[in-house]
């Protein structure tokens, strides 16, 4: 009975011992989600590869990013701004920056002929999904300033088909997809221009402890990756 | 202060009263979910699909799923709908298509709440012997086959040939214009919908369309024209060794070393869910109605190509593209 207990006894201590071993040890977690055409397994690879300190997942769709990053409270997360700013905790340390400002004006692409921004209210935009069914309505609505019926996409390449099965009477894209879109497609793509920009691609955590390795992985991002994350540099916030 | 007021504001900063009060506002709220009935093909797919769309209507739609077998009858689905009460049903697969539908024969009186139907071949001829059903189909359209092969190769693809039979006349007027919309001709070789030698009709067609220099070839999934024979004597001979780009869209012709497909592109299930959890928010935000909610077009895909094929017939291709593709075959 005795050596029962203690063997108890010896494999409690051990699994506590190993616990408190292995999160010591363990990497910082970090969820990416930058909406992009490269695939998540390509975007991953190249992360992995220069930020080694990090346990990094990519996600293709922004509400599994959310849905998961709200599960598991990831210490870095690198994502648009406003996701960022939709996540509770998170402090951003490195800002993104394109043209040397760190958001992106927005436009709203119709086939054939201009859309009127005046009056969008019976209109079905179609957007690429940030933040989830609610939060992304509000979003667009807020954006928008006007009550449109927002059509979600999973993935960039998918607002192209919205527009060629009329499934959306416009699609609200930065300025850069537009120019990507007008390379892909025929179609007769017709540029509204609004006041809207989005806040690009931030990099923020939920701790001051994973700063320096924070540093230590943004100082390796080359151009190549830049251009996947759709910035051309980073500024310390 | 009167007596009775001072005892009820004791109440009220008591934390079980006011966790009682609470709970009793928020009870109606969570019994009032609605429900859908997820009737659906049993199947790695299928469930993919469900994945989609549970992860999009978490907490705004409780999910009832009943998996189609052999012992699932009209009546099994007749007994389901008395007990979850559903708001709106969820048809995944075509086995699931047609024991709804039976159902639906069988009970010609009932009033059916709304039905999305999706993941199931010619969901669009289906749903029209259907009541108060809407749904997505499932054949992934032309245009955005051949718009993302095009984004791909470092070539033409302005002409593209296919051989299709009379029956999907229509199947292929409708792409044609969506295809037109793109800059790209589709041209089909009309066959007949039966024939002893069918074979040889097939030959002669893809011929015909190769002496017209097409730029690429669209295959249409139909069993009658794509099959083990029709592939071993027509498809594989004529354009195994020809240098047009071959655009299929099941996963094993560019898989395997045939030298046949280039390009496949099929659907992505997962996103399909998501895309009829769109869809089923529509209804809702409708009160349950599908009324002009039209059969919508696949919207995402996944993309497949065979490098090794790519190289063997001499194609060229963006480098740089190859990242967006899903399934790089080497």
């Amino acid at each position: 009975m005795k050596n029962r207990i203690a063997q108890v006894i010896s494999i409690c201590l051990l699994s506590f011992s190993t616990q408190s071993f292995s999160t010591s040890i363990a990497d910082a977690t970090m969820h990416v989600f930058v909406p992009t055409d490269v695939r998540t397994n390509i975007l991953q690879k190249k992360l992995e590869s220069v930020c080694p300190d990090f346990s990094i997942t990519v996600f293709g769709r922004g509400q599994d990013f959310v849905s998961q990053s709200h599960k598991t409270h990831p210490d870095v997360i690198l994502t648009l701004m406003p996701v960022i700013e939709k996540s509770s905790g998170y402090h951003s340390y490195f800002i993104g920056l394109k043209n040397g400002v760190t958001s992106e004006p927005y436009l709203l692409v119709s086939k054939d002929r201009e859309i009127n921004t005046t009056d969008l209210s019976n209109k079905t935009i179609g957007v690429l999904d940030l933040l989830g069914r609610k939060l992304m309505t509000e979003y667009v609505h807020q954006l928008l300033k006007q009550n449109v019926k927002v059509k979600r996409v999973t993935k960039r390449e998918d607002l192209l088909p919205l527009l060629i099965f009329n499934a959306a009477n416009a699609i609200l894209v930065s300025r850069s997809v537009f120019g990507a879109l007008s390379e892909k497609s025929q179609l007769n793509l017709v540029a509204t221009e609004m006041d809207v920009s989005i806040g690009l691609a931030a990099l923020a955590a939920n701790d001051d402890a994973v700063k320096d390795k924070l540093d230590k992985c943004i100082k390796k991002f080359d151009s190549h990756l830049n251009t996947m994350l759709g910035v051309d540099q980073w500024t310390k916030n | 202060m009167d007596k009775k007021l001072k005892a009820m504001m004791v109440c009220f900063l008591r934390p079980d009263i006011v966790m009682l009060i609470c709970f009793c506002f928020a009870a109606p709220t969570v019994a009032a979910e609605p429900t859908g009935l997820v009737l659906r093909a049993d199947g790695e797919v299928f469930a993919e699909v469900l994945a989609g769309l549970s992860s999009d209507v978490e907490g705004e739609l409780r999910l009832v799923e009943l998996k189609m077998s052999k012992n699932i009858s009209f009546r099994d689905i007749k007994k389901e709908i008395k007990k979850v009460k559903p708001h709106i049903i969820i048809l995944i697969g075509n086995s699931a298509m047609n024991v709804y539908t039976q159902y639906q024969n069988r009970n010609p009186n009932q009033a059916f709440p709304p039905a999305v139907a999706l993941a199931a071949l010619y969901v669009n001829k289906l749903v029209e012997k259907m009541s108060n059903t809407t749904g997505i189909r499932y054949e992934i359209p032309a245009v955005t086959s051949l718009v993302n092969m095009r984004a791909l190769l470092d070539q033409q693809v302005k002409k593209v040939g296919v051989v299709y039979r009379s029956w999907m006349q229509d199947v292929l007027d409708e792409n044609t214009a969506y295809t037109k919309l793109e800059g790209i001709n589709l041209v089909g070789h009309v066959l007949p919908n039966r024939d002893q030698n069918m074979v040889g009709k097939l030959r002669a067609a893809i011929s015909k369309l190769l002496d017209e220099k097409v730029d690429a070839f669209w295959i249409i999934n139909d069993n009658t024209l794509l099959n083990r024979e029709t592939f071993v004597k027509a498809w594989l001979p004529l354009l195994g060794d020809s240098s047009t780009p071959v655009v299929v869209g099941v996963k094993s012709l560019v898989e395997s070393n045939l030298n046949f497909g280039v390009y496949a592109i099929v659907p992505d299930h997962y996103a399909l869910g998501i895309q009829a959890a769109s869809m089923v928010f529509d209804i809702m935000d409708a009160n349950w109605s599908i009324d002009g909610i039209e059969i919508q077009q696949p919207i995402s895909v996944k993309k497949i190509v065979n490098m090794k094929v790519v190289s063997q017939k001499g194609i060229h291709i963006v480098p740089e593209k190859l990242t967006e593709v899903d399934n790089v075959i080497h």
